[in-house]
């Protein structure tokens, strides 16, 4: 009787454990989906900073969401106290992972002519308010290209402050960096900016 | 950074902040000495603050988030749902064939390799440099006996032709 009875329970058990695992999983793809949406232009915009190249950001884009989903998925993956500062680091790596793979890629220095119009393209701001504006973002594509004096790190240390307005200390967390290397890093990428930053902030002074 | 613009300023007609140390201040590698001073002095002194505020607007202006279709966006996000589709191959799939293929490319180079020459010997040089000389000798020898020793058939005749006339001239001086 007992047989008979758990026969036809046990699977019907079974089926809703395994609808409610796959409603949790929906659920949980569906906020990660939003999620990505949210943060896919900021991450997409960082890896191009760092690469210069529209097509290794793109890839490098996809390689961050599926680092960030397949750590999520991980039963022990605790809780993050700051999302967004998770997957800059998780960006940030992948983009140092591909630079240093490029280093092998000689024939591959530096970005083409037609490669730099692009990303020239790309950094103007889309609808420049006024003058001051219009410079701003005319001294920032110049201040973009010339991301690629940097070395990676001074690259990384930079784009996260300039970029996204981090602190040395959140840059240092980020990296995973103690905030003296950090402030050496970026005290030399100032160093080597130091004509672009001048005219992007002297440049039509009032 | 001098604290002498603090001064100077103070009656509104000095020395400004340098653009160069409003940089290095705003990235924060300016040092704590440097950035006290300017915020003493920007407490005193409108433009500099003026500047200073300026600083943010402008690397806002600059930094304008790069610039993407909407399409493109979608793109990508379909090109990572199908990514976290796709089984990832297993770690083990990858390394165990490259390092089977890079172990047995190693013993077939090993097995395989042409047997080396016998490395030649200093001495074996050095007897050929005798053999050698004693090969000039023997030949300079042979040309020298050859010299001496060979006359051709053809100059008997010739010689025959000396050997009368000298015969002749010896006959006409017993004459004499």
């Amino acid at each position: 009787m007992m047989g008979l009875m758990a026969e036809p329970l046990f699977p019907s058990q079974a089926e809703a454990m395994k609808a409610e695992a796959g409603r949790v999983e929906a659920e949980w793809m569906h906020d990660f989906g939003a999620w990505m949406t949210a943060e896919q232009r900021r991450i997409y915009g960082l890896c191009q900073r760092m690469l210069q190249d529209p097509d290794e950001a793109n890839s490098a884009t996809q390689d961050v969401f599926l680092k960030a989903y397949q750590a999520l998925q991980k039963e022990d993956a605790k809780t993050l106290d700051d999302p967004g500062r998770w997957l800059s680091r998780i960006a940030v790596n992948t983009c140092l992972d591909r630079l240093r793979s490029r280093k092998w890629q000689f024939w591959r220095r530096r970005p083409q002519p037609a490669d730099e119009a692009v990303i020239l393209g790309m950094a103007r701001s889309k609808a420049p308010e006024g003058e001051q504006q219009l410079l701003a973002s005319e001294i920032g594509s110049r201040l973009q290209l010339a991301l690629s004096r940097l070395s990676d790190r001074q690259r990384a240390v930079f784009t996260l402050r300039h970029y996204d307005e981090m602190s040395l200390e959140e840059i240092g967390e980020t990296l995973g960096l103690d905030v003296g290397t950090v402030k050496a890093h970026m005290f030399r990428a100032v160093g080597k900016l130091r004509k672009e930053l001048k005219d992007l902030y002297e440049g039509g002074q009032r | 950074m001098s604290t002498e613009y603090n001064k100077a300023n103070s009656n509104n007609g000095g020395i400004h902040v340098p653009a160069a140390a409003m940089v290095d201040a705003f990235y924060g590698v300016a040092d704590d000495r440097a950035v006290a001073a300017l915020h003493a002095h920007l407490a005193e002194c409108q433009a500099c603050s003026e500047r200073w505020e300026g600083l943010a607007e402008k690397r806002s202006a600059s930094a304008s988030p790069v610039e993407v279709s909407p399409e493109f966006l979608a793109a990508q996000r379909r090109a990572i749902y199908a990514r976290i589709e796709r089984p990832q191959p297993e770690v083990w799939r990858v390394w165990v064939p490259v390092a089977t293929a890079a172990i047995a490319l190693t013993a077939a180079v090993v097995t395989f390799r042409p047997a080396a020459e016998p490395p030649r010997q200093e001495t074996v040089i050095v007897s050929t440099a005798v053999n050698t000389a004693e090969n000039d000798a023997q030949l300079f020898s042979d040309v020298y006996l050859l010299e001496q020793s060979y006359e051709p058939s053809a100059t008997a005749p010739i010689q025959a032709l000396f050997l009368e006339e000298s015969g002749r001239n010896d006959a006409v001086e017993e004459r004499n």
